[in-house]
């Protein structure tokens, strides 16, 4: 079984932070509450417009 | 055409061709040529990535789609967003640490190097082959729409952005995608406004989303689990979600972008970007669409949008068309009075009246609807074969009626640029997968950065020759393109199972990467030829089944703390 290349190299690029919200995880789930919202919103806008 | 739209579109190629020898320049090594240096930042590559994605068909057919069938298809893009966190937590940061310059290289670090080769291949192959659809089918639309031959509009679209990114490279292709981007955002605007302007005095925005709400044109979420439908929640969640993955993580094109990112932080930034502004972005193109349909209303659209079909049944059927054109010209008036009756109801704000408007007008649809139908079957009749889809002309044949001088010239630039952005990226990426997987991998290890710099030159040129050269004679391949085109979509899930191999089974080995992606490749060829459900869904199956076959071939063929013969060092 050949190394995995995830255990190499990891110290080449340290973790830089986004440059807003602090963290990524931070904006990661920024990001899916945005998805979650905007289906909402378009589920709410296809019930409200299509009559 | 009038003078200020040839201005527009000759200062639109010039500027591209320009900014190609100026990038081109600055190129000395593989690294500058097909990573840009790696000095780019977020926002260049994520409107690249954008770009990218968009071709020409997402503004011509998608816009036609909504006319006809209203925003369904946006669902497709609802996962987007989601599957840009998976890339930015996964797949970027590997293929990032690993200094790679193709995704496919990274298997083979991980696997070995006829997995990495096979990829890479199925990788050229579907992508080669498909990549002329790219310039053919804009290509096909203008061609009918403004009187040009399919051939030099091919010809203008494929040797100029060969060009500029033979000569420019992958940071050319960037920059001039970032721009080509800002010039799509801004047509989108210019389409709606112009669309807004035309609705005839009396009839307001709110009187347009009314019309289209009452044909349902505003279905946005579809909650059917119905498998063999193309566009609900659940194919948008799930066969996107896969189809996406694979289509950001493993295909060339689009890896090639975000790699050129000046770090890793400026990649995930791009990627980040892109998930933000997708679904907006798909909103209002499909809007465009909506917003046509409610135009149409209450000005006349031709029974035959493709000029070519309406030419054909006047010279082949003249006495049972000019019958059906006078059928065609009393619905449509009998709808368009239907129509100012039901924003007059509206307007009026009694219950009773607009329900019973409601019932006039959609009976009206009706009637209009099933003239078309009737349309298409003396199309059928008269060919002889299944006359080619209306959507792709609606949105050009607008433009040309009703666009003022000079607009016309932007969104034709704008069709161009799309067309262009995706032809680009999709060359420059052949060419990286060409030279780094198969000539430096397999014929020439050590040479000259300059010897290096010109054969991938060489590559790109010749990709880009082949694709125009194929996208030229397109329309005499007829269904083999099609036929090609479709197959080529059946590696998507495959290759995406190799790579969530890679990083999900920590003891998967190359013998179950390999023959888990014939296994797989195996298992989407039988669906889809055996079951009736929606393409959506074979990138599933294709993930799923080398996942599993991959998994259980490396359990079988390994033991924790085995080092496999066939390490590189």
């Amino acid at each position: 079984m050949k190394p995995d290349p995830r255990d190499e190299e990891k110290d080449v690029d340290r973790e830089e932070p986004p440059p807003f919200l602090g963290s990524w995880q931070r904006v990661y789930a920024t990001v899916v509450i945005y998805t979650v919202v905007v289906i909402l919103a378009l589920y709410v806008m296809t019930l409200r417009l299509n009559r | 055409m009038r003078a200020a739209d040839w201005i527009v579109v000759i200062l639109y190629f010039a500027y591209v061709i320009r900014e190609g020898f100026r990038h081109g320049r600055k190129n000395a090594d593989l690294n500058d040529y097909f990573r840009g240096k790696q000095s780019l930042r977020w926002w260049a590559v994520g409107l690249s990535v954008m770009a990218t994605q968009a071709s020409a068909i997402t503004y011509i057919g998608t816009t036609g789609q909504a006319y006809g069938s209203g925003m369904t298809f946006i669902q497709f893009y609802f996962s987007q967003p989601v599957v840009m966190v998976v890339l930015c937590m996964t797949f970027v940061p590997f293929f990032y640490r690993a200094n790679v310059f193709t995704a496919y290289e990274y298997l083979e670090r991980r696997f070995d190097a006829k997995t990495r080769s096979l990829t890479s291949f199925l990788f050229l192959m579907s992508r080669g082959l498909s990549v002329s659809i790219v310039l053919y089918a804009p290509a096909i639309v203008l061609g009918v729409i403004f009187g040009w031959s399919e051939i030099t509009t091919v010809l203008v679209m494929g040797l100029s952005t060969i060009l500029y990114t033979a000569i420019g490279g992958n940071k050319a292709v960037i920059m001039i995608d970032a721009k080509q981007m800002i010039l799509m955002f801004a047509g989108i605007f210019v389409a709606l406004g112009l669309l807004v302007r035309k609705f005839p005095s009396g009839v307001s925005l709110g009187d347009a989303i009314h019309i289209a709400g009452v044909t349902r044109k505003w279905t946005t979420v579809d909650l059917s689990l119905d498998l063999n439908k193309p566009y609900t929640l659940l194919s948008g969640m799930l066969g996107g979600f896969f189809l996406l993955l694979s289509y950001f993580g493993c295909d060339q094109s689009q890896v090639q972008r975000y790699l050129a990112g000046r770090s890793l932080r400026e990649s995930r930034m791009s990627l980040i970007f892109s998930a933000f502004l997708k679904i907006p972005m798909q909103f209002l193109i499909l809007s465009i669409g909506v917003l046509m349909f409610v135009f149409y209303q209450f000005e006349k659209p031709p029974l035959n949008f493709n000029q070519a079909y309406h030419d054909l049944l006047v010279s082949k059927a003249p006495a049972e068309y000019a019958g059906l054109e006078q059928e065609y010209d009393a619905a449509f008036k009998e709808r368009r009075d239907a129509a100012l009756a039901l924003e007059r109801a509206g307007a009026s704000g009694q219950p009773d009246l607009i329900t019973e408007a409601e019932r006039r007008y959609l009976a009206a649809h009706g009637a209009l609807e099933s003239l078309k139908g009737k349309n298409r079957d003396l199309l059928r009749r008269v060919m002889g074969n299944e006359p080619s889809a209306e959507v792709n002309y609606v949105f050009p044949s607008f433009l040309l009626r009703y666009a003022p001088a000079g607009v016309l010239g932007i969104m034709l630039a704008v069709i161009f640029a799309a067309a262009m952005s995706s032809f680009a990226s999709e060359i420059n990426s052949l060419a990286s997968a060409t030279i780094i997987d198969f000539y430096k991998r397999y014929f020439r290890q050590e040479a000259s950065d300059s010897h290096y710099l010109w054969t991938s030159r060489a590559a790109t040129l010749f990709w880009g020759i082949v694709a125009t050269t194929a996208a030229c004679f397109a329309g005499k391949l007829g269904s083999l393109i099609e036929a090609v085109n479709r197959v080529g979509s059946y590696f998507y899930g495959p290759i995406l199972g190799v790579f969530l191999l890679a990083f999900l089974v920590r003891r998967s080995n190359g013998a179950g990467a390999f023959w888990g992606l014939l296994a797989g490749e195996a298992a989407v060829f039988f669906v889809a030829y055996n079951t009736s459900i929606s393409w959506l869904y074979y990138n599933v199956v294709g993930a799923a089944a080398v996942l599993l076959a991959g998994t259980l071939i490396s359990f079988s063929t390994s033991f924790p703390g085995q080092v496999s013969p066939e390490r590189h060092g």
